[in-house]
C-alpha cells in the first residue's frame, strides 16, 4: 500500500510509533514521511496518518490537501482526534494571544481516529493488515472499566477511592493505569455514549470539586474532544 | 541574494532553512524553527503540580522520560521529598533505555542514511539489512525495558514524585536482550568506527554539561561549562536565553554572549572517565577519545553513549530485587523547586514556583535543543563558507548533515510562554 504520514501540532510520539513495524515497514510504499526520509512525494495515498492538531491556516490547508489525496485518512492519536493537550489553552485567550487547536474532524472527513496519546502500535499494525486484505479494523468501543476487570484489577475508586477515569474513557491500552496501581487520566480520550452527569456525581462523592473535575477531564489530552465540549463551552 | 531551503527533512519537527548571501559571499545562515508554539509551560500556570510530569512529556515525544524525570527533580526539591536508592537506580534505568531509543532513532533511522547518500533507512535497507536489524534491536530492547518499568514506551505511566506507582516484580526477561544488545552495540560502534568522516573544527564553543562525582552524568549533577562549576540554582545567571524573530524557539548563549554545546559531545569531554567499562576500553581502543571538536564524529559519540547505557542497563536489571513500599501522597507546601538532568540531547533545566496548595505560579524550561541552536548556526555558517556555489542543490546535503550531527528535536524547542513573534490565525 502507498503511505504517507503527516505531522500537524503535535509532540511527535505518534508517528514514531509507526517504527514499531519494524522489518513489515518494507513491504509498504511509504512515499511521504519527512521525519525518516528526503524524499518525498505527494501521491495518491491508500492510507494517510496525520498526526497532531490544527493550529493555524497553514495547517488547514495542508490537512485539506491530505484529504484530496488519501483514500483512507487516520486521525493518529489524541491531538488530531481531539485537538491534544494544547487544545485546552482556548479558555486563556488573554493579552490578545489566538492560540486555537482543533481536531482533523472539525475540517475534514476522517475515515478511522486511533486513540491514545500516544497511539497503540498494536493499532497501527491492526490497521494496515485489515486495509490490506479488505477489511475495516476494529477496535474497542466499550470503557476501560471493562478491560480493567478482565485484568482482574480491584477498582480504584472503590477500594482506594482514587479517581480513574476509566468509566468514561475509550478501552483499548489494556487498562495500563489502573494496574500500575494509578487512576487512568483518560488518554484514550471520552467512549462513545460517556455518562457524564454520573460521573460528576460520583467524583462530587469522592470529595471533589465541580470546577476541579473539570479541570482534571480538560487535562486528559483529550478535553476539546467533541464529547467534552458541552462541559465548557456553556 | 537569500536562498531558503522549505521543510528541512530527516530532523525532528518542522524547521527552514535560510541561506543569505551576497555576490555569492556568505552573510547569515537562519536555521528556523517552524513547528508551531504549543504554550506547554502557559499552559500549566495555575494548575497542580501533579499534572506537570504527564504535560511535560508531550513537549517531545522521542525523550518524554527526561522530562518526566527533570520534572519529578524539581516537585521533590520543592517539596523536600527524597527518593530512595532503589528507586533513583529504576530511574536511571528507565532514562538509559530512553538514551538508547533516541540515539538508536537518530543515529540508524535518521543520520545514517547520509552517510551512504540514500534518502532514508527504508532505502538503506537494501544497502545494509543486517546492521539496520541491529538497530531495530537495540530500539526494541529499549521499549521493552520501557514498558517493563513504565507500561509503555512512549509516555510511561508509573513514574510519580517519591519514585514509582508500581514495581515489576522481575527484570530477569530483560537481561538476555540487553547480553545481546551489548554484543550488538559493541559490534555496530566497530562497524561505524571503520567509516570516514569529514574533518571539521568547532573548536570556539564551550562544551557545557552536568558533572557527577561518581557516575557519567545523567540523573542529576553540577553545571560544568570546561572552566567554572555551577550549581542548578544558578543555571540563569550563566545562561541566556534570547528571541530570533525568524523563529518560533529561542536560542541560549552563555553569559558571555557565546553559543554553546550540549549533549553526547558535551558529556564525552567532560566525563569520558567515566564512560562503562567496555565503552571506554571500545573508545581507546579505537582512538575516540577527547578533546573530539568535530560535530561530524557525533555519531560515534552517540554509538559509544549506547554501549555504555546498554552496559549500565544490563547491570541494573540484573541486581534488581522488587522494592516493597509504594511512596505516599506527598503534602505540597509554597515553594520552589529546581530540577538538572541530562536528556539524550543535553542538559534540560526545570524551574517551578509554587503556592500553598501546589498550583503552579512559575514555569521556565530550558531544553537541549535551544541550547544548541545557536551553535547548529555557527557551524553551518563555518561549514558552509568553504562551498563554492551557494545553490540549493549542491548545500542541501551538506547543511542537512550538519543539522543531524547535533540531533535537533523542534517539538522541544518550542514550547516557550508566549508568542511574541508569529502570531497565529
Ligand atoms: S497524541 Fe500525545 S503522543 Fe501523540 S503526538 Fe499528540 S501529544 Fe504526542
Ligand atoms: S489507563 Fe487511561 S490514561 Fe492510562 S494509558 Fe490507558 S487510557 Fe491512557
Amino acid at each position: 500500500m502507498i503511505l504517507g504520514v503527516f505531522k500537524l501540532t503535535s509532540c511527535g510520539g505518534c508517528q514514531y510509533s509507526i517504527l514499531d513495524l519494524g522489518k513489515s515497514l518494507l513491504e509498504q510504499k511509504i512515499f511521504y514521511f519527512t521525519e525518516i526520509s528526503s524524499s518525498n512525494l505527494w501521491h495518491t495515498f491508500d492510507v494517510a496518518f496525520v498526526e497532531g492538531s490544527v493550529t493555524n491556516d497553514d495547517e488547514k490547508e495542508l490537512l485539506l490537501k491530505i484529504r484530496q489525496k488519501a483514500k483512507f485518512l487516520v486521525a493518529l492519536g489524541a491531538c488530531a482526534v481531539s485537538g491534544g493537550i494544547q487544545a485546552i489553552q482556548r479558555s486563556k485567550k488573554d493579552k490578545g494571544l489566538i492560540f486555537y487547536s482543533y481536531p482533523l474532524s472539525d475540517f475534514v472527513s476522517v475515515d478511522l481516529e486511533l486513540r491514545g496519546c500516544p497511539v497503540k502500535s498494536e493499532h497501527i499494525e491492526e490497521t494496515l493488515f485489515s486495509l490490506s486484505v479488505g477489511s475495516v479494523p476494529y477496535f474497542p468501543d466499550y470503557p476501560l472499566c471493562i478491560e480493567c476487570k478482565r485484568k482482574g484489577n480491584p477498582c480504584l475508586m472503590i477500594t482506594h477511592k482514587i479517581l480513574c477515569l476509566g468509566v468514561i474513557t475509550q478501552g483499548g491500552c489494556g487498562a495500563l493505569c489502573p494496574s500500575l496501581n494509578r487512576g487512568c487520566y483518560g488518554c484514550f480520550g471520552p467512549v462513545k455514549g460517556a455518562n457524564l452527569k454520573a460521573f460528576f456525581r460520583c467524583a462530587l462523592r469522592m470529595g471533589l470539586t465541580e470546577e476541579k473535575i473539570r479541570e482534571i477531564i480538560m487535562n486528559s489530552f483529550n478535553g476539546y474532544h467533541q464529547i467534552f465540549r458541552e462541559l465548557y463551552d456553556k | 541574494m537569500t536562498n531558503k531551503i522549505d521543510f528541512l527533512t530527516r530532523v525532528s519537527g518542522l524547521a527552514n532553512l535560510e541561506i543569505i548571501a551576497e555576490d555569492n559571499l556568505l552573510k547569515e545562515v537562519r536555521f528556523s524553527v517552524r513547528e508551531t508554539p504549543r504554550l506547554i509551560e502557559k499552559l500549566l500556570l495555575g494548575r497542580s503540580y501533579k499534572v506537570i510530569p504527564e504535560i511535560t512529556a508531550r513537549i517531545c515525544g522521542i525523550c518524554p522520560v527526561a522530562y518526566q524525570l527533570t520534572a519529578l527533580q524539581a516537585i521533590e526539591d520543592a517539596f523536600g521529598i527524597k527518593p530512595t536508592k532503589e528507586d533513583l537506580s529504576l530511574r536511571k534505568l528507565i532514562y538509559l533505555a530512553e538514551w538508547i531509543y533516541s540515539h538508536t532513532l537518530h543515529l540508524f533511522f535518521v543520520h545514517l542514511p547520509d552517510y551512504y547518500k540514500v534518502n532514508s533507512f527504508l532505502e538503506l535497507f537494501q544497502i545494509e539489512r543486517e546492521l539496520l536489524e541491529k538497530a531495530f534491536f537495540l530500539r526494541e530492547t529499549a521499549c521493552r525495558i520501557i514498558e517493563k518499568l513504565g507500561g509503555r514506551a512512549i509516555h510511561p505511566l508509573s513514574l510519580i514524585p517519591g519514585g514509582f506507582s508500581s514495581y515489576p516484580d522481575s527484570l530477569s526477561p530483560l537481561i538476555d536482550p540487553l547480553r545481546n544488545s551489548l554484543k550488538i552495540a559493541e559490534e555496530l560502534f566497530t562497524k561505524l568506527c571503520s567509516m570516514t568522516f569529514p574533518e571539521f573544527s568547532l573548536s570556539e564553543v564551550q562544551f557545557v554539561s552536568l558533572l557527577d562525582e561518581d557516575d557519567y552524568p545523567i540523573l542529576d549533577g553540577i553545571i560544568y561549562d570546561g572552566k567554572r562549576k555551577i550549581d542548578k540554582r544558578s543555571f540563569r545567571d550563566y545562561f541566556l536565553e534570547v528571541e530570533r524573530p525568524y523563529s518560533t524557539a529561542n536560542h541560549s548563549l552563555t553569559k558571555e554572549g557565546k553559543p554553546y554545546v550540549v549533549g553526547p559531545m558535551a558529556r564525552f569531554e567532560h566525563a569520558f572517565e567515566k564512560l562503562s567499562p567496555r565503552a571506554k576500553e571500545l573508545a581507546t581502543k579505537h582512538g575516540i577519545i577527547p578533546p573530539v571538536d568535530n560535530p561530524f564524529l557525533s555519531p560515534l559519540i552517540r554509538m559509544l553513549e549506547i554501549v555504555h547505557s546498554v552496559e549500565l542497563a544490563l547491570e541494573i536489571a540484573k541486581g534488581y530485587i522488587k522494592p516493597k513500599k509504594v511512596p505516599q501522597e506527598l503534602k505540597p507546601s509554597e515553594g520552589e523547586g529546581i530540577g538538572i538532568t541530562e536528556a539524550p540531547r543535553g542538559i534540560l533545566w526545570h524551574h517551578y514556583k509554587f503556592d500553598s496548595q501546589g498550583l503552579i505560579t512559575h514555569v521556565n524550561i530550558v531544553t537541549p535543543t535551544s541550547q544548541n541552536l545557536a551553535s547548529i548556526e555557527l557551524a553551518l555558517f563555518k561549514s558552509l563558507s568553504k562551498e563554492k556555489g551557494l545553490e540549493e542543490a549542491s548545500i542541501r546535503n551538506r547543511a542537512e548533515t550538519m543539522i543531524r550531527n547535533f540531533d535537533p528535536c523542534l517539538p522541544c524547542a518550542t514550547h516557550f510562554l508566549e508568542i511574541s513573534i508569529k502570531k497565529l490565525d
